[in-house]
C-alpha cells in the first residue's frame, strides 16, 4: 500500500506555486498513486502569502497541518520560515533563496528575516535541507520554480517521480513555453550530478 | 487557444465508457457531473471560490462554438452548451429559471454572498414549478479567505424550501451534481449543492465515467403555475412541503444520508457533514476509530432525514459528537429529532471540545474533539513541534495581497493622492469590494469604508444626506467597472433621482478582475457579446457630468478629479485603463525602467552628510514633494535659487509646502542663525531679478515670526548638547554677523569658540547701524544670544590693536577668524571743511546715534543725504524720521539703475516722500548762514550745473574703509592663501577682499572661513558648498516689485492660507535624501529598498513607467537599450 506522506508548499502569489501543486497532482496520477491536494486561492496573484499542500496515499484529501509535513518547497525564504510549524523532525525541505520583499519591509516597519539564521537552524533540526542559493541566469524567472522543483528531485523518497513530472509538464505547460520548461527543470534535476551534495 | 487548455476541455467532454482515473478539484468535479447529467446552460456571475466552475464552462463554450474544434471534434461540439456571465447572480438565476421553465437543465454558480443577491428569484420559485431541471450551485467561505462574510448557505434549503446536496470531497462533488440534475428533474424544484472552499478548491481522485449527450429541445407550455398571484399561494406552499415529504426524495436520502456501525459494540456516535467528514475519515483511517464509532454521514442535507437520524440514535447511542463547519444546522436538527421521539442522548457539537462557530475546522481541531469525546489519545509520534518554531515563525512581515505592478487602480489612486489631500481626515472615500479594494490598504489608505458589493455610491449619497452641511469637502464613492454593472445603476440612478451631490469614480480596467479575469459587459474581449459604453449608460442615467481618463496621464488625472469635486451634483469619472493581466490589449513594452543611484535618496544640498538636516522624511513631506512636481506650474531647479549660507532651499520651501513651519524654521536654522533677520532685510539674491522665482525671504520671515517657531532654539541646543568637542580652540575677532556665523558652525563641529568684541554687545553693523526701523533688534539679539547659550564664549569691550594683538592669537589659539568689518566711514572734503560740528555727520555715527535715541534735528530743517547706497537710504530714513516736517534729500553719482543701495531700500526711502538727486555730485558749498549752507550740485555725468539748496544738516554716506588695524598687504589677499599673513589666520566678511557688503554676503562669508578652518586644523573634506551662490552676488536685485515686498509695504498680516495659495503653483526641485515617498505613498511591489536605495525588481516590474513620473528625485529612468529575449516570457 503507498505509504502516506504530505507536502507544504509556500510561496508568495504570482511565483507560479499553484501551477507546481497542480503539476504535481497530473504527475503523481500518471505515475498511478493516489493523491489530493488544497490550496487557498483566489488572492494568489496580487502578491500575498500562498499555502498550498498535497497528501499521498489512500484516506488522505489534501489537508495538512501543523507538524505534519513530510516535505516542504518553499520558493520563497520569508514565507517557508512563515510554515515552520508545518515541519517536524523528519521533514525534508527545498527551499529557494530569491528573496521577495513585502511593503512592510520597505516601509521599514519591520525587518526581514535573517535567511542565513533560518536556514543554519532548519539544517540543525530536520533531516535534510536543499538551500536554492544559485542564480539561474538562463532561465525566465518566471521559470525559477521549475528549477526550484527540479532540485527538490534530489529529495529522499521525494513522492513523485521525475520522469512523470515530465510528462505533466508536456500536458500542462504552455505550447510556446514547452521546451524551456522542461530546461528549466532538468536543469534543477541534473544540478546533484554538477555540484556536490547538500546534506542528508 | 492551448494545447493544456484544449486537453483539459477534451477530457472534460469524452464519455469514457472504461472509467477515467482523473486528480481534479471539487470545482472541476461539479463542472464534470453536470456535464455528465446533460447540463444545456450555465448562468454565472464570478466569485471565489466557485470561479473555477465558471471559468470551465466559459472555456467548454468557446471550444464548442470554435469553428475548427466543430470539424476536429464533431461528438464533443454537437449540443455545444449555453454560457453567459451574467450582470449579477439575480439575472444569473432569474435567466436559469427561465431555461429551467423552457424544459432545458441549467446550471446556476456563485460564491456564498451572490445568493443572497440572488434570493427573491429563489425564494419564489419552489412556489410555482419548472420544467427541465436547475441546479443552483453555491460555495461558502468559512474563514473568510476571500468574502465580506462567513454566512452559513445550507440554511437557504430549508429557508427556500428547495433540496440542499453539502459534499465533503471532489468525488462527491461529482456524484451529487449528477444526483441533484436528477432530483430537479423528478421533484420540479430547483436544488442546491452547497460547496466549501476546502472542497472546492481540493483535488481528489474519482473516476469520469460515461455520458449520453441527450440533445434538448427547449419548449414553453402555458400552465397555471407559471403564474404567480395571492390567490394561488397558499395551496402552492402545501404543494410544496408535500413535494419533499414524498417518495421522490426516498431513494436520495437514502443514498447519501449513510450510517456505518462500529465493528465492536459501541453506544458512541459521529454525526459529520461537509469537509469535517475528510478529516475524521483520515483519522479514523489512521487510529481505526471506526472499530468503536457509529457513524452517520449526512450528504443530503434538506429535508433534514429525521428518519435516518432517528435509526441511528436508536442504536442505543449515549453519546453523539456532531462535526460540521459554521452553524450548527444538523446539531439542532438531531436534537429537534431526539427531543420529539423522547430519546435521551448527550449531544456534543458547539461550544464542547472548542468547537467553535467561526472559521473553519481543521485536522487539529477534529483530533482534538475527537481525542476529548473517546477518551484516546490520536497522537501520532512523529507529528511533534520542531522546538522554538513558534518564537521563529511569529511576528514575521506580514506580506498581504497588493495590487499589481502597473495596475492602472493604483494611478488612479495615486492620482487622487496628489489631487485630493486627505491626510488630515478631510475627505470621506466610500470603496468597493474587487481590485480596488486592495487600495483601501497601506500605502494607499484611500477608502474609509467598504461593505458589500455596489454598496459604495449608496454609502456615498447616504452619508451625503446624513452630514449635510456639516461636511465641507464632497463624499466620493469608489468602485470598479463589475460592480458597476452588478449592483451599482440602481444607486447611482437613485442619486441623481434623489438630488445627491457626490462623486463617483469607476476604476474601469475592463473586466472583473481579482476573481481571474472574467468578462463583463464592459469587456472588449471577442466575447461574442455587445460591449456597452460605460459613459453613455451613465450619461443616460441623467448625469450631467461624466468625463472618462487615462489614469496615466497623471496631470489630466489630477486636473479632471479636482473639476469632478469642484461640480455640484452628482459627478463621475471613469478612470479607464485595462487591467494588466489583459496582455492581449496591451503589450508590454520593450524597454527597461530603472532607478539611477546616483539621484535616489541623494542630498542634493551638500556632500558632508555629517551636517545635520532637520527635513523630516513622511509622508506628508513626500506628498508636499510630489504634489509641487505634478501639480506644479513653475518649475524651477533649485540652483537657480541658491543660497550663500547654503540653506536648503528646496528642503525648506517643500516643508512649507507640506504646512510644516517649524521644521520649514529648522532647515533654515541648520545653516544659519539668522532667519528672521534675514527675513527682514536680506536683499534676496536667489530670487533673481525677473520676478518669477520663489520669494524665499518672505516664507523665511513668515515661518521665523511664529512666535512658537521663533522662540524654539530646543533642537539645535540639544544637538550642541550630544556633540562631542574635538579640543581645538579658535578665536573670533568681531561678533558681527560674519564673526557670529564663523562662531556658529564651529561650535556645532565641536571647537570651543572665543568672539571677540570692542563694543559692549554682540551684533556689529546690525545691532548699532542698521536703524530700528528697518529690522526687529530684539529678534536679531534672541538669534545672537543664541550663541551664548550653545558653549560659545563671549569677551566684550576687548580692541583688537589695544587689548589683544593679533600675532599673540595666533600663537594662543589653533586658529583665528578676524571679522571686524569695515568700520571707518569715508568722509567727502567740501563737506568736511565747511560744515561745522553737529551739522555734518558719516552715515555711521548718525545711525549709531539715531538707533541710541541720542540725536535731535531742529525742526522744519533741510538734511543733505550724500550717497547712493543702503546707508545712505537708512541715514535718509532716519533723518526724514527726526524731521518729518523738514526736507530730506538724497545726491548720489550714479544713477537710479546703477544706484548701489538695494532696489528695496530705494522704494523704502521714495514712498517715505525722500527726493532722490542720482547722476548729481557736490560742487561747491556756500558759506554758512545762520549754521545753513548752500549747496551746489551739478550734474555728475556732463558736469552741467543742476540745482542749489539751503541745507542745515549733511550726511556722507558714501562707504566704509577698514581701520588699519592689519598690515595692509594682509587685506590684499584671497582669504585662502595666507601670503604673509601666519596660515592659521583667516578673514571674513565686509573685511575680507571681495566679499560681498551685505548681511547675506557677511554670512557666507563667515561659514566659508569656519569651512576654512576646519580644512586646516582637522583636513575637513568637503568644500564651502556656498561659493558658487558668493559668487553670484549682486548689488542689484529683484527689480520688480515683487510680491514680498508689496505685502510687506501694505502691513497686511500674514496669513497661512495666503501663502499656501501664492506658494502652491512652484515646484523647487533637487534630489533630496529624506525620501521615501515610492514606498510610502506609490507602493508599487516592483519598487524595494535595497541598501537605502530604491530598486526595480524586473521580474515583476510591468514596465507602466508610472514610477518615473511618481519620484520626486527624478532618479527613475527608461533604459535606453530593449531588452534580452528571454526575460520577454510571460
Amino acid at each position: 500500500m503507498q505509504q502516506r506522506k504530505k507536502l507544504i508548499l509556500a510561496s508568495v502569489g504570482g511565483q507560479g506555486g499553484v501551477f507546481l501543486v497542480n503539476l504535481l497532482v497530473e504527475a503523481a496520477t500518471l505515475a498511478g498513486l493516489k493523491v489530493g491536494a488544497s490550496e487557498i486561492h483566489g488572492l494568489s496573484q496580487r502578491g500575498g502569502s500562498v499555502t498550498a499542500s498535497l497528501t499521498f496515499g489512500e484516506n488522505t484529501y489534501g489537508f495538512v497541518d501543523e507538524a505534519q509535513a513530510d516535505y516542504m518547497i518553499g520558493l520563497e525564504p520569508l514565507e517557508a520560515q512563515r510554515h515552520l510549524r508545518y515541519l517536524h523532525p523528519d521533514s525534508r525541505a527545498v527551499i529557494d533563496s530569491h528573496r521577495m520583499i513585502p511593503h512592510s519591509v520597505s516601509s521599514q516597519q519591520t525587518s526581514y528575516p535573517d535567511t542565513d539564521a533560518f536556514i543554519r537552524y532548519l539544517k540543525g533540526h530536520i533531516r535534510q535541507v536543499i538551500y536554492v542559493s544559485e542564480e539561474t541566469q538562463d532561465i525566465a524567472p518566471i521559470m525559477r520554480n521549475l528549477y526550484v522543483l527540479g532540485r527538490a528531485s534530489e529529495l529522499k523518497n521525494f513522492p513523485v517521480p521525475v520522469a512523470s513530472i515530465q510528462q505533466a509538464i508536456d500536458k500542462m505547460a504552455k505550447p510556446k513555453l514547452l521546451k524551456a520548461s522542461h530546461q528549466a527543470f532538468v536543469k534543477g534535476v541534473d544540478f546533484r550530478i554538477t555540484e556536490t551534495v547538500v546534506d542528508v | 487557444m492551448n494545447i493544456a487548455l484544449n486537453q483539459k476541455i477534451t477530457r472534460f467532454l469524452t464519455s469514457f465508457e472504461e472509467p477515467h482515473e482523473v486528480c481534479v478539484s471539487g470545482n472541476e468535479a461539479i463542472v464534470r457531473g453536470a456535464l455528465e447529467a446533460g447540463v444545456g446552460g450555465v448562468f454565472s456571475y464570478p466569485g471565489t471560490p466557485s470561479t473555477e466552475i465558471s471559468e470551465a464552462f466559459s472555456h467548454i463554450s468557446r471550444f464548442q462554438l470554435s469553428r475548427s474544434n466543430q470539424a476536429e471534434y464533431p461528438s464533443l461540439t454537437s449540443s455545444p452548451l449555453y454560457f453567459e456571465y451574467s450582470v449579477n447572480e439575480k439575472v444569473a438565476l432569474e435567466k436559469a429559471i427561465a431555461f429551467a421553465i423552457g424544459r432545458r437543465h441549467a446550471l446556476c454558480c456563485m460564491k456564498n454572498v451572490g445568493l443572497n443577491v440572488a434570493s427573491d428569484a429563489l425564494m419564489t420559485i419552489p412556489y410555482q414549478t419548472i420544467t427541465g431541471s436547475l441546479v443552483i450551485v453555491v460555495c461558502d467561505d468559512p474563514g473568510c479567505h476571500s468574502s465580506s462574510n462567513e454566512q452559513d448557505s445550507r440554511r437557504w434549503g430549508r429557508h427556500a424550501s428547495v433540496p440542499l446536496f453539502d459534499p465533503a470531497t471532489p468525488e462527491e462533488a461529482c456524484q451529487m451534481t449528477r444526483e441533484a440534475f436528477s432530483l430537479s428533474g423528478k421533484i420540479r424544484l430547483p436544488v442546491i449543492l452547497r460547496m466549501t472552499t476546502r472542497v472546492s478548491h481540493a483535488r481528489g481522485s474519482f473516476d469520469f465515467r460515461q455520458m449520453e449527450p441527450r440533445p434538448a429541445r427547449g419548449a414553453f407550455e402555458r400552465s397555471p403555475r407559471h403564474i404567480n398571484i395571492p390567490a394561488r399561494t397558499a395551496t402552492a406552499h402545501q404543494r410544496l412541503l408535500d413535494k419533499l415529504n414524498g417518495d421522490i426524495l426516498v431513494p436520495f436520502n437514502h443514498a447519501h444520508n449513510r450510517i456505518t456501525r462500529a465493528k465492536n459494540k459501541s453506544d458512541f456516535g459521529i454525526i459529520v457533514g461537509g469537509v469535517p467528514t475528510a478529516y475524521f475519515l483520515e483519522q479514523a483511517c489512521a487510529h481505526q476509530l471506526t472499530d468503536d464509532l457509529n457513524i452517520l454521514k449526512i450528504g443530503l442535507l434538506n429535508p433534514f432525514p429525521d428518519d435516518v437520524v432517528l435509526d441511528f440514535l436508536s442504536l442505543g447511542l449515549t453519546k453523539i459528537l456532531v462535526l460540521e463547519e459554521l452553524d450548527p444546522i444538523i446539531e439542532n436538527s438531531v436534537r429537534v429529532v431526539a427531543q420529539k421521539n423522547a430519546i435521551h442522548v448527550e449531544i456534543f457539537g458547539k461550544g464542547s471540545f472548542q468547537l467553535s462557530l467561526t472559521g473553519e475546522y481543521s485536522q487539529d481541531i477534529v483530533n482534538h474533539a475527537l481525542a476529548l469525546f473517546t477518551g484516546k489519545t490520536l497522537e501520532n509520534k512523529t507529528t511533534h513541534h520542531l522546538p522554538d518554531s513558534d518564537s521563529l515563525s511569529m511576528d514575521l512581515p506580514v506580506r498581504p495581497p497588493n495590487l499589481c505592478a502597473g495596475c492602472p487602480h493604483r494611478a488612479t489612486y495615486y492620482g487622487l493622492k496628489l489631487a485630493l489631500p486627505r491626510e488630515k481626515g478631510e475627505l470621506i472615500m466610500c470603496g468597493d469590494i474587487g481590485c480596488l479594494g486592495l487600495g483601501g490598504l497601506p500605502p494607499l489608505n484611500m477608502m474609509d469604508t467598504v461593505n458589500h458589493m455596489g454598496m459604495s455610491v449608496s454609502m456615498a449619497q447616504g452619508l451625503d444626506r446624513a452630514l449635510g452641511e456639516s461636511s465641507n469637502r464632497k463624499i466620493i464613492a469608489l468602485l470598479g467597472d463589475g460592480s458597476f454593472f452588478h449592483s451599482a445603476i440602481p444607486s447611482l440612478l437613485n442619486a441623481v433621482y434623489t438630488n445627491a451631490n457626490i462623486t463617483v469614480i469607476i476604476f474601469d480596467n475592463r473586466t472583473i478582475a481579482m476573481t481571474g479575469c472574467q468578462d463583463n459587459p464592459g469587456a472588449q474581449d471577442d466575447t461574442g457579446f455587445q460591449h456597452i459604453d460605460i459613459e453613455a449608460l451613465i450619461r443616460g442615467l441623467g448625469v450631467e457630468w461624466v468625463k472618462t481618463m487615462n489614469p496615466f496621464e497623471l496631470n489630466d488625472t489630477c486636473h479632471m478629479v479636482q473639476q469632478a469635486v469642484d461640480f455640484r451634483g452628482v459627478s463621475v469619472l471613469v478612470s479607464k485603463s485595462p487591467c494588466i493581466m489583459l496582455s492581449k490589449l496591451d503589450p508590454r513594452p520593450k524597454q527597461r525602467v530603472t532607478v539611477d543611484g546616483s539621484k535616489c535618496r541623494i542630498c542634493g544640498n551638500h556632500a558632508d552628510a555629517a551636517l545635520h538636516c532637520s527635513q523630516v522624511c513622511n509622508i506628508e513631506s513626500g506628498l508636499a514633494r510630489a504634489r509641487a512636481k505634478s501639480l506644479g506650474e513653475t518649475h524651477i531647479d533649485a540652483r537657480q535659487q541658491l543660497c550663500p549660507a547654503n540653506i536648503c532651499n528646496h528642503g525648506f520651501v517643500s516643508a512649507i509646502q507640506a504646512e510644516d513651519y517649524k521644521t520649514a524654521l529648522e532647515i533654515v536654522r541648520d545653516k544659519m542663525l539668522f532667519a528672521h533677520t534675514c527675513g527682514e532685510i536680506c536683499h534676496r539674491p536667489c530670487e533673481g531679478d525677473q520676478g518669477d522665482r520663489i520669494p524665499i525671504k518672505f516664507l523665511k520671515k513668515f515661518v521665523a515670526s511664529l512666535e512658537d517657531n521663533f522662540s524654539d532654539f530646543s533642537q539645535i541646543i540639544q544637538r550642541s548638547k550630544e556633540q562631542k568637542k574635538n579640543g581645538l580652540q579658535v578665536a573670533i575677532v568681531g561678533a558681527g554677523p560674519a564673526g557670529l556665523s564663523s562662531a556658529y558652525d564651529l561650535i556645532q563641529a565641536g571647537y570651543a569658540v572665543t568672539v571677540y568684541e570692542r563694543d559692549s554687545k554682540a551684533g556689529g553693523l546690525l545691532k548699532h547701524v542698521i536703524p530700528d526701523f528697518r529690522l526687529d533688534k530684539s529678534k536679531y539679539d534672541q538669534e545672537t544670544g543664541l550663541l551664548e547659550i550653545l558653549g560659545v564664549n563671549f569677551r566684550y569691550n576687548t580692541s583688537l590693536g589695544k587689548s589683544i594683538q593679533l600675532p599673540q592669537l595666533a600663537t594662543d589659539f589653533d586658529a583665528v577668524i578676524v571679522a571686524v568689518g569695515l568700520s571707518q566711514a569715508d568722509t567727502l572734503a567740501v563737506i568736511e571743511n565747511s560744515f561745522a560740528e553737529g551739522r555734518k555727520f558719516n552715515s555711521t555715527d548718525f545711525l549709531h546715534a539715531f538707533n541710541s535715541d541720542e540725536i535731535k534735528l531742529e525742526p522744519g530743517a533741510t538734511v543733505l543725504i550724500i550717497g547712493g547706497g543702503n546707508a545712505a537710504m537708512d541715514a535718509a530714513r532716519a533723518a526724514q524720521k527726526l524731521n518729518p516736517g523738514g526736507r530730506t534729500v538724497i545726491s548720489c553719482l550714479e544713477e537710479k539703475a546703477s544706484m548701489p543701495a538695494f532696489q528695496e531700500e530705494i522704494d523704502h526711502a521714495i514712498d517715505a516722500g525722500i527726493t532722490i538727486l542720482d547722476d548729481s555730485c557736490v560742487a561747491g558749498v556756500g558759506t554758512p548762514d545762520n549754521g545753513r549752507h548752500q549747496v551746489y550740485l551739478n550734474r555728475y555725468s556732463s558736469g552741467e550745473s543742476l540745482e542749489s539748496m539751503d541745507v542745515d544738516y549733511a550726511i556722507t554716506a558714501i562707504g566704509q574703509s577698514a581701520e588699519a588695524l592689519l598690515p595692509g598687504d594682509w587685506l590684499q589677499t584671497d582669504q585662502n592663501e595666507p601670503g604673509g599673513m601666519p596660515d592659521n589666520i583667516f578673514i571674513a566678511g565686509d573685511l575680507a577682499a571681495g566679499n560681498h557688503q551685505s548681511l547675506i554676503g557677511a554670512i557666507g562669508s563667515g561659514k566659508k572661513a569656519a569651512i576654512a578652518v576646519r580644512k586646516k586644523l582637522e583636513n575637513y573634506a568637503y568644500d564651502y558648498a556656498g561659493q558658487t551662490a558668493l559668487d553670484n552676488l549682486t548689488g542689484n536685485a529683484a527689480g520688480q516689485r515683487s510680491f514680498s515686498t508689496l505685502l510687506s509695504s501694505a502691513g497686511i498680516k500674514i496669513d497661512p492660507q495666503l501663502i499656501q495659495q501664492k506658494i502652491k503653483p512652484f515646484h523647487l526641485h533637487q534630489t533630496c535624501e529624506r525620501c521615501n515617498h515610492c514606498i510610502d505613498n506609490f507602493g508599487c511591489p516592483s519598487l524595494y529598498k535595497l541598501n537605502g536605495r530604491i530598486v526595480v525588481d524586473q521580474q515583476s516590474c510591468n514596465r507602466c513607467g508610472l514610477c518615473i513620473d511618481v519620484c520626486p528625485n527624478n532618479a527613475i529612468h527608461w533604459e535606453t537599450e530593449p531588452v534580452i529575449k528571454i526575460l520577454e516570457i510571460r
